[in-house]
């Protein structure tokens, strides 16, 4: 039986994936484990490998995008004849016949059978069983149906209920789906909401019912294009061509494509505002005279990274995110460092930051920037962190307004070192110093507590012996 | 007292017009061939040479006047039982049923009262062919002003046939032809079953049963058949079909989350429907599969007796719906 070869989920943020290189030609035989193609997803370069044998038919061509679980190739058995192209349509995960080398370990997030969706996209559940799912606190999605069709029914809800939860990661709270079972609603507002991708959960139920109805979701759409909206990037409107013939043309696709739509969009959601502050690193070059004994010595950014997270525990504000819930403090620590690349940049992140010793916090910010530039970061490399510290003091800045990485609500730039003259009391003296330059989001905290968070910082650094606590 | 009393069906109808007649001078019936033959089944054996002729009467063979005849003496304060002697002859007395009787209340603005009682036979099985054998009652449950009644068991007719003869409203009372001879418990003294409650004929926990008339059997020797097997079908009879009692449909819907409505009629735009509809609107998110319905086949009933056999629903069949509406895959498969 031929096996579907799907476009992998490699990380929980990922939701497609560019087909960079066939690794395998047409028609070649493939085992579990040969690597069968490489693709980049907005985070990193992988490559796939197949996890079952076949002859391999490719369906889709390189450059082209797809979804997480869409059919990209198949794996025929002896045989067998290469499916029409009718058929080659992307459903959803039947078997995942992809493994990847870069697949950080985590539940399996679509674990449902094909059986419960129908050929439209439904989750195919019963009244009754959407009910009781929802009064037993159980989402449709781990469960399997048994109805006529692989129709979810009440007993296959209850029967879920008394098997130990699936540990599905916890979505930001901001991410709720369109299809969220956990809402009453009829039949007809899902599809509707479905059709127009509007989230059902945010639709105010029937008053006599407490079901969401087709006319709920429609009041709710007419609310929507009733009320004064800000204005909208122009992403659908095509831009003017370029005004020479190119000498060449890059695409704005992966990494390139994630940073111009993340720090777009971060600048447009947020409201940004950078102070600077200089602090003075005297103490922090005998530190590092004092450590050159003894081999690897911490850089000048990894000084920056230990005092800041050691601030954030101090000022819960700043390791904070904005969620529909409000503004939600975030107990754990985990300082992203910018890493500049040929192509772009990434942020991999120093988990834990505030509880590691300047030592091991230059060991792993040397890990995470060697296998930044070897392009073998993996995806829990790249993800969760909470603040961000992004250095351009080595090209001979000293300020400058550094972008903040969503969710995050601030990041710190670090300038170069320099020698400043300063006068101390009446006596003129000279002092090794940097520019911090701190950017924040004014809707979670204001000036005051911005300035006494970099305060911190410059304080930690003038004695760096509290780095190591 | 009566408690081991046994009566045929069609005896507890005759029971109940006797007792009624005993207890109210204005209460009389008419039809064709009730009087000295004591009608067609037997139905109205006995009551003329009891009550006389001018209170039993045979009329001629025009089923309008029959009703007119009804709807006029109701009208103007005695309380008439008129015989059509099949459901099919009905549609002869359309006008006289849809257009007077149902409707003189409320032309009168509430003035007239309508104590009339129009009672038939139908149903098939009898070989009586496709005029003689039909279950018209959706027809009469669509009209506004009529009160329908279909007994399933010798008890509930004299309930329900001496409630119909109370009512002030134009009632018909369908008796199967089938049920005519079936034996059961009915007590002596007069009582009678208010119209509108439906009897939990048997209760369950696994799929619910909406049958009415002779399908109430059929549907219990399906259920005795599914027991064995595990599972439990709750099966109520709502004996009136208008008004309905949704009530108690829609909480056995709610408890069973299947339901299968079961009828002898034509299953196209017949009673099945219209229970499924109020099912689904009353108790959607309650539901694990779609309300099922068992009917006749859309065809006029075949006189052959085999094809007959083959056309009317069986407890096979109402066994059938049931796994139906119960399955499911084998886990893992």
């Amino acid at each position: 039986m031929a096996t579907e070869f799907l476009m992998p989920k490699l990380g929980l943020t990922m939701e497609e994936g560019t087909i960079l290189e066939w690794l395998v030609d047409d028609g070649a035989t493939v085992q579990p484990g040969t690597p069968v193609l490489r693709i980049e997803t907005d985070k990193v370069e992988s490559d796939v490998e197949a996890v079952a044998s076949g002859r391999l038919h490719r369906m889709a061509d390189v450059g082209s995008t797809h979804t997480c679980g869409a059919v990209i190739a198949v794996l025929l058995a002896d045989g067998e004849d290469a499916p029409s192209a009718s058929t080659a349509s992307a459903t959803p995960a039947v078997s995942t016949a992809a493994a990847a080398t870069n697949t950080t370990p985590e539940p399996a997030v679509d674990r449902r059978p094909a059986a419960s969706i129908s050929s439209d996209g439904r989750l195919l559940a019963s009244p009754n069983a959407r009910r009781v799912a929802a009064e037993l606190g159980i989402d449709l999605d781990s469960v399997v149906g048994t109805g006529p069709g692989g129709r979810i029914v009440s007993e296959d809800v209850e029967e879920a209920a008394t098997r130990p939860r699936p540990t599905r990661p916890s979505p930001a709270p901001t991410t709720r789906r369109t299809g969220d079972s956990s809402v009453l609603a009829t039949a007809a507002a899902r599809q509707l909401a479905d059709l127009l991708g509007i989230d059902i959960a945010i639709v105010a139920p029937d008053a006599s019912d407490g079901r969401v109805t087709r006319d709920g979701v429609a009041a709710h759409v007419r609310q929507l294009l009733a009320s004064p909206r800000p204005a909208q990037p122009a992403e659908t409107a095509p831009l003017p061509g370029a005004m020479q013939t190119p000498s060449a043309t890059k695409r704005m696709s992966g990494m390139r494509g994630t940073i111009a739509k993340r720090m777009h969009s971060s600048l447009q959601q947020m409201a940004q505002l950078t102070l600077t502050m200089d602090a003075t690193m005297d103490a922090v070059v005998a530190d590092r005279e004092s450590r050159k004994s003894r081999g690897n010595v911490p850089g000048f950014t990894d000084y920056v990274i230990a005092a800041c997270a050691r601030a954030l525990r101090e000022h819960g504000i700043v390791n904070s995110q904005v969620t529909d819930d409000g503004i939600a403090l975030l107990p754990e620590v985990h300082v992203g460092m910018a890493v500049a690349l040929d192509e772009g940049l990434v942020v991999p992140v120093v988990r834990n930051a505030d509880r590691l010793d300047l030592q091991t916090l230059a060991t792993e910010t040397k890990r995470l920037a060697t296998a930044a530039r070897s392009g073998s970061l993996a995806l829990a490399d790249l993800e969760g962190g909470t603040f961000s510290v992004s250095a351009l003091g080595m090209f001979g800045v000293d300020a400058f307004t550094p972008v903040i990485n969503p969710p995050n609500t601030a990041i710190m730039g670090v300038g170069r070192l320099r020698e400043d003259v300063v006068v101390d009391g009446k006596k003129v003296a000279t002092r090794t110093r940097m520019t911090l330059s701190l950017t924040w989001d004014h809707r979670v905290f204001d000036g005051a507590p911005a300035a006494q968070f970099a305060q911190t910082v410059c304080r930690l650094l003038e004695s760096p012996a509290q780095l190591d606590d | 007292m009566s408690e081991e009393r046994k009566l045929a069906y069609v005896m507890a109808f005759n029971e109940a017009v006797s007792q009624a007649m005993e207890a109210d001078p204005d209460v009389f019936c008419a039809g064709e061939d009730i009087g000295a033959f004591g009608g067609v089944f037997g139905t109205f054996g006995g009551l003329q040479a009891k009550f006389g002729t001018d209170r039993v009467v045979d009329t001629p063979i025009s089923e309008q006047a029959i009703v007119g005849l009804g709807v006029g003496a109701a009208a103007t304060g005695l309380r008439p039982i008129v015989d059509l002697m099949f459901m099919d002859f009905i549609c002869v007395a359309m006008d006289q049923i849809v257009n007077q009787a149902a409707k003189l209340k409320y032309m009168f603005g509430g003035e007239a009262t309508l104590p009339l009682t129009i009672t038939t036979a139908g149903g098939g099985g009898l070989s009586a062919a496709a005029q003689h054998s039909q279950s018209l009652e959706a027809i009469l449950c669509h009209i506004p002003g009529l009160k329908v009644v279909y007994p399933s068991t010798p008890y509930d007719m004299k309930g329900l046939m001496m409630a119909c003869i109370q009512e002030d409203n134009p009632t018909v009372m369908v008796k199967h032809k089938r049920l005519l001879g079936m034996s059961g418990h009915v007590p002596v003294e007069p009582y009678s079953i208010p119209l509108g409650t439906a009897n939990v004929v048997r209760p369950g926990r696994d799929v619910t049963i909406v049958a009415y008339g002779r399908m109430v059997h059929e549907s219990v020797a399906a259920a005795e058949k599914l027991a064995a097997d595990g599972i439990e079908c709750e099966i109520i009879d709502p004996r009136t079909l208008q008004p309905l009692d949704t009530d108690t449909i829609v909480a056995s819907a709610r408890r069973t989350n299947r339901v299968l409505v079961v009828h002898e009629a034509v299953r196209f735009g017949g009673l099945g429907a219209e229970i499924a509809a109020q099912i689904q609107e009353a108790a959607f998110d309650h539901l694990d599969a779609p309300v099922g319905r068992i009917g006749a086949p859309f065809s006029p009933v075949p006189f052959s007796p085999a094809l007959e056999q083959h056309y009317i629903p069986s407890s096979a069949a109402i066994e059938a719906g049931v796994r139906e509406a119960m399955f499911r895959n084998k886990v893992g498969a």
